[in-house]
C-alpha cells in the first residue's frame, strides 16, 4: 500500500487541518474565528442574519442555561435559540449533567472558553478530544449562536456552504492554507463544486467525517 | 385514457385496487403490470409532470430536456452529493469526426466509432442503440459546448478505438459537464434533491407508471432509513439510476467471480436496489453478466484513484505494458477493456505500466509535476533512474526487460509495432530517456453493461409483451444494450447524454393521466 511512513503522515494531516480550521486568519486575508474580532457572527450582526433571520435583542444565552437539558444542541435549538454574540463559557456539567462525559475529577470549566478546552484537549496529545467534542461546542464557545447557522427556520436545515464561508472565508482562501496538505489538499477537489460542501466532511453534532474515505485513501481526521 | 379508467375515476383508489387481479386481467396491454401491480398510493404528497431518479449525465441530461420542454421537474437523488459516478468519472467523450481531429488530420466517422463497438461489444450489442450512440455522438459533444459551456482541452486516444477520438474535459473529470448540467437546471429552477431514496415504481394496473414511493432523508446505505414521500408523475418517470458496480452481492449474482472484496472504481452508491425495483415492475434485464473491469487500475490505492490518467494517457500510447515474470509485453496496450484486462488477470495481476520521462511530458500534459508528486506521495507511482532500478524493484528479469524495450523502440522505427499491432501516434518516440515511471497494474470494477431493455425511444420494455412500459423511461447505465459485451472508453458519456435528452423530452411529451 502506501508505504513506511504513512501513519506519521496521517497524524500530521489531521493536526494541520485542526489549525487550518482552527485559525484560518492567519494568512491574514480572511476573517477569524479564533481571537479575531472580524467575524460577523460574533459581532451579533452576520450579513446572512441580516438577510434571513432577524436576531432577537434579550435572549442573550450562556450555555449554562442548558442545565438539565438531554436533547443534543438541535433539538435545544427548537425550543429557545440561543443568540450568542459574545464568547461564552464551557460549564460542561451544565448540559452534561447525567452523563458521564466529565470524569468526577475533572478541572472546574464554568468559566472556561474553547481555548480552556483546548489548553489540553488541543489535539497533539492523549488528551485530545477534538474528534469528540463536536464543532457545535466549539462555535458556541466561540459566541456563533444555533440560529447564526441555522437562522429561524424550524425544524433547522442544513446550513449552505455560504454560511460557513461568512466566517470562514471562501472555500478558495480555504484552498489555499491547506494547499501543502499531503497527500491531496482537501478544500480541492477535483470533483466540482458538489464536492465542495463544507458539511460533507465537518459536521457539527456528530464527529466529522472523511468524506473522501468513501473513495480515497487519503487519511484525513477533519476537525 | 381508456373507457374502462375513465369508469373508474372517482372512486378510491383503494376501491379500485381491491379489484385489483380484474382490473389487471381486463386490461389488454397491462403487460407484466397484471402481476406486478402495487397500490397507487391513497394520496399523493406533491404532483409533477416528470419525475427523474439520479443525477449523473443522463439524469442531469433529462431533467434539463424536460423542463426546457415545460414539464415540471423533480429530480432525486439517493447521496448525499449528485453526480453518481458521472462527476467523478475520467472526464472524456467520443466525437467521431470532430473538429479537433480534423486539426490534426486525423480522419474518422460515426460508422467507424460503431465498427468499434460491435468489435469489443463482441458483435452482443443492441445495433439500433448502438447505431444511435455511434450517429448522434458529435452533435452531442457540441450541444455539450453549446448550450451547457463545457469546455474541452484535448484529445484522447482511448482503448479498442481506432484513432484518437475522445474529447477530453478541461476540468480533468466528469464534473467539467455535471457541474454545468447542474447550473443550467438551476437557471430552470430545479434543484437536485438529495438524499432522496427510490423505494418503489407506481405502476398501475392499466400498465403505466403513474409515480413513484420514495424516502426523503435516506442515509446510504440503510434502505429502511427516511421518510417517505408519495410523488405523483403526471407524464412520466427517468430511471437514470446508474449501475450496479457498487454492489458485490448483486454483481456476484451476475457473475460469481466478481462478488466479494474485488475493489471498484464506483461511488458507494452504485448499488442495484433501484434496478431491482424496475423489474419487480416488470422491467426486462438484459446482459447482466457482463460486467467491465477497467485495466488501467492500481492495486496500490483504492478506487479510481489517479493511475488511470497516466496508465491510459501516457503508458498506452508512449510507454509498455510489461508482466513482471516475463519482462514482455503481453497485449496491445490500446486494446480494449476486456481485452487488456483478461490479459492482467491471466498475468495473475503481475503487470506494470511504464514510460520514459518524454512518455510522461507528451501523455500528462499540463499540471503534470503536480500529478506526478501527488502520485508519488500516495505510493501509486514509482520512479526510477533506469530500467535495471526498475527490473530490481519488480523482480523482471533485466535483460528481457531490456530486450523488450529495444524491440518496441525498433518498432517505433519502423513505424509500426508488428508484435501486437498498436497505434502509434505521430509524436511517439523510442523508450530512453530517464526517469521511468511505473504503475503497478490491477484490474477492477468499473461499468455494468447489463441493465434494463430500451429501445431507442428510451422506453423501458415490458418483460411480458415486450413493448414500451407506458410512462418508464430509462437511460445511461442503468440500462443494457448498448455496449453489448464490453463498453468502449468515452461512449459511456454519449450514451447516458443522448438516451438521457431523449429520455427527458419524450417523458415530457406524455399526455398526462387523470
Amino acid at each position: 500500500m502506501a508505504g513506511p511512513g504513512r501513519g506519521s503522515r496521517i497524524a500530521v494531516v489531521g493536526l494541520m487541518l485542526c489549525l487550518g480550521a482552527a485559525a484560518p486568519a492567519s494568512a491574514g486575508d480572511g476573517p477569524t474565528i479564533s481571537g479575531g474580532t472580524a467575524c460577523p457572527a460574533r459581532a451579533g450582526q452576520p450579513a446572512w442574519v441580516r438577510q434571513s433571520a432577524v436576531p432577537q435583542p434579550g435572549r442573550d444565552f450562556a450555555i449554562g442555561a442548558w442545565a438539565g437539558a438531554q436533547a443534543d444542541l438541535l433539538q435545544v435549538a427548537n425550543a429557545a435559540t440561543p443568540e450568542a454574540s459574545e464568547a461564552v463559557t464551557a460549564d460542561c456539567r451544565g448540559c452534561h449533567e447525567g452523563d458521564a462525559v466529565l470524569p468526577p475529577d475533572h478541572v472546574a470549566t464554568d468559566a472556561m472558553g474553547m481555548d480552556g478546552c483546548r489548553a489540553c484537549h488541543d489535539g497533539t496529545q492523549a488528551s485530545d478530544l477534538s474528534g469528540l467534542i463536536h464543532l457545535d461546542h466549539t462555535h458556541y464557545l466561540a459566541g456563533v449562536s444555533c440560529a447564526a447557522c441555522h437562522g429561524e427556520a424550524d425544524p433547522p436545515k442544513e446550513p449552505d456552504t455560504a454560511v460557513c464561508e461568512t466566517c470562514h472565508g471562501s472555500l478558495e482562501t480555504l484552498a489555499r492554507l491547506t494547499a501543502d496538505v499531503a497527500p491531496v489538499n482537501p478544500h480541492d477537489s477535483p470533483h466540482g463544486t458538489p464536492y465542495a460542501e463544507c458539511s460533507l466532511c465537518h459536521l457539527q453534532h456528530r464527529r466529522s467525517e472523511d468524506f473522501c474515505a468513501t473513495c480515497h485513501d487519503f487519511g484525513f481526521d477533519p476537525p | 385514457m381508456s373507457e374502462r379508467n375513465q369508469a373508474t375515476h372517482g372512486l378510491t383508489r383503494r376501491a379500485v385496487m381491491s379489484s385489483g387481479l380484474a382490473v389487471a386481467a381486463a386490461a389488454p396491454f397491462a403487460g407484466a403490470a397484471a402481476a406486478a401491480s402495487r397500490a397507487i398510493p391513497e394520496t399523493w404528497d406533491e404532483d409533477v409532470d416528470v419525475v427523474v431518479i439520479g443525477t449523473g449525465f443522463a439524469g442531469l441530461a433529462a431533467a434539463h430536456e424536460a423542463a426546457k420542454a415545460g414539464a415540471s421537474v423533480a429530480l432525486l437523488e439517493k447521496m448525499r452529493v449528485p453526480g453518481g459516478n458521472s462527476i467523478i468519472s475520467g472526464g472524456v467523450i467520443a466525437a467521431p469526426g470532430s473538429p479537433m481531429q480534423a486539426e490534426r488530420g486525423i480522419e474518422d466517422s460515426a460508422d467507424a466509432l460503431y465498427d468499434d463497438m460491435l468489435a469489443a461489444g463482441l458483435d452482443l450489442n443492441h445495433r439500433a442503440l448502438a447505431r444511435l450512440v455511434a450517429e448522434k455522438a458529435l452533435e452531442t459533444v457540441m450541444w455539450s459546448i453549446e448550450e451547457l459551456g463545457a469546455e474541452y482541452d484535448g484529445l484522447s486516444h482511448l482503448g479498442g478505438h481506432a484513432v484518437p477520438r475522445s474529447y477530453a474535459l478541461a476540468a480533468g473529470s466528469g464534473a467539467g459537464l455535471v457541474v454545468p448540467q447542474l447550473a443550467r437546471l438551476e437557471e430552470m429552477g430545479i434543484e437536485p434533491r438529495t438524499r432522496t431514496l427510490l423505494k418503489r415504481l407506481v405502476r398501475d394496473g392499466d400498465g403505466r407508471v403513474k409515480g413513484v414511493e420514495v424516502h426523503e432523508g435516506f442515509s446510504h446505505p440503510d434502505l429502511d432509513s427516511g421518510t417517505p414521500r408519495a410523488i405523483r408523475a403526471a407524464r412520466g418517470v427517468v430511471l437514470a439510476t446508474g449501475g450496479f458496480g457498487g454492489d458485490p452481492a448483486f454483481r456476484a449474482l451476475q457473475d460469481p467471480r466478481l462478488g466479494g472484496e474485488l475493489d471498484t472504481t464506483n461511488h458507494p452508491g452504485a448499488t442495484s436496489e433501484a434496478l431491482r425495483e424496475a423489474l419487480n415492475i416488470g422491467c426486462v434485464l438484459i446482459q447482466p453478466s457482463w460486467i467491465q473491469l477497467g485495466p488501467w487500475t492500481s492495486p496500490d490505492e483504492r478506487g479510481f484513484g489517479m493511475a488511470p490518467t497516466f496508465v491510459q494517457g501516457a503508458t498506452a500510447s508512449y510507454g509498455l505494458w510489461v508482466a513482471t515474470e516475463t519482462g514482455e509485453r503481453f497485449v496491445n496496450e490500446l486494446a480494449d477493456r476486456k481485452t487488456r484486462a483478461d490479459a492482467i488477470i491471466r498475468t495473475g495481476n503481475r503487470a506494470i505500466a511504464f514510460v520514459d520521462a518524454a512518455g510522461w511530458r507528451k501523455g500528462m500534459g499540463g499540471n503534470a509535476g503536480e500529478r506526478r508528486q501527488r502520485m508519488k506521495e500516495t505510493g501509486v507511482l514509482m520512479e526510477y533512474d533506469s530500467l535495471d532500478e526498475m527490473a530490481a524493484a519488480h523482480d523482471i528479469p533485466a535483460e528481457r526487460l531490456k530486450e523488450t524495450v529495444e524491440r518496441f523502440n525498433a518498432a517505433v522505427a519502423a513505424g509500426e509495432d508488428e508484435a501486437w499491432g498498436r497505434y502509434l501516434p505521430q509524436d511517439i518516440a523510442p523508450i530512453d530517456e530517464p526517469p521511468f515511471y511505473a504503475v503497478r497494474l490491477a484490474p477492477k470494477i468499473h461499468h455494468t453493461m447489463g441493465g434494463v431493455a430500451i429501445d431507442t425511444e428510451a422506453h423501458a420494455l415490458d418483460v411480458s409483451t415486450g413493448e414500451p412500459i407506458p410512462g418508464l423511461f430509462a437511460a445511461g447505465e442503468v440500462t443494457g444494450g448498448v455496449h453489448g459485451a464490453s463498453r468502449l472508453g468515452s461512449c459511456a458519456y454519449a450514451d447516458c447524454l443522448i438516451f438521457g435528452r431523449i429520455a427527458g423530452r419524450n417523458a415530457a411529451a406524455m399526455e398526462p393521466w387523470s
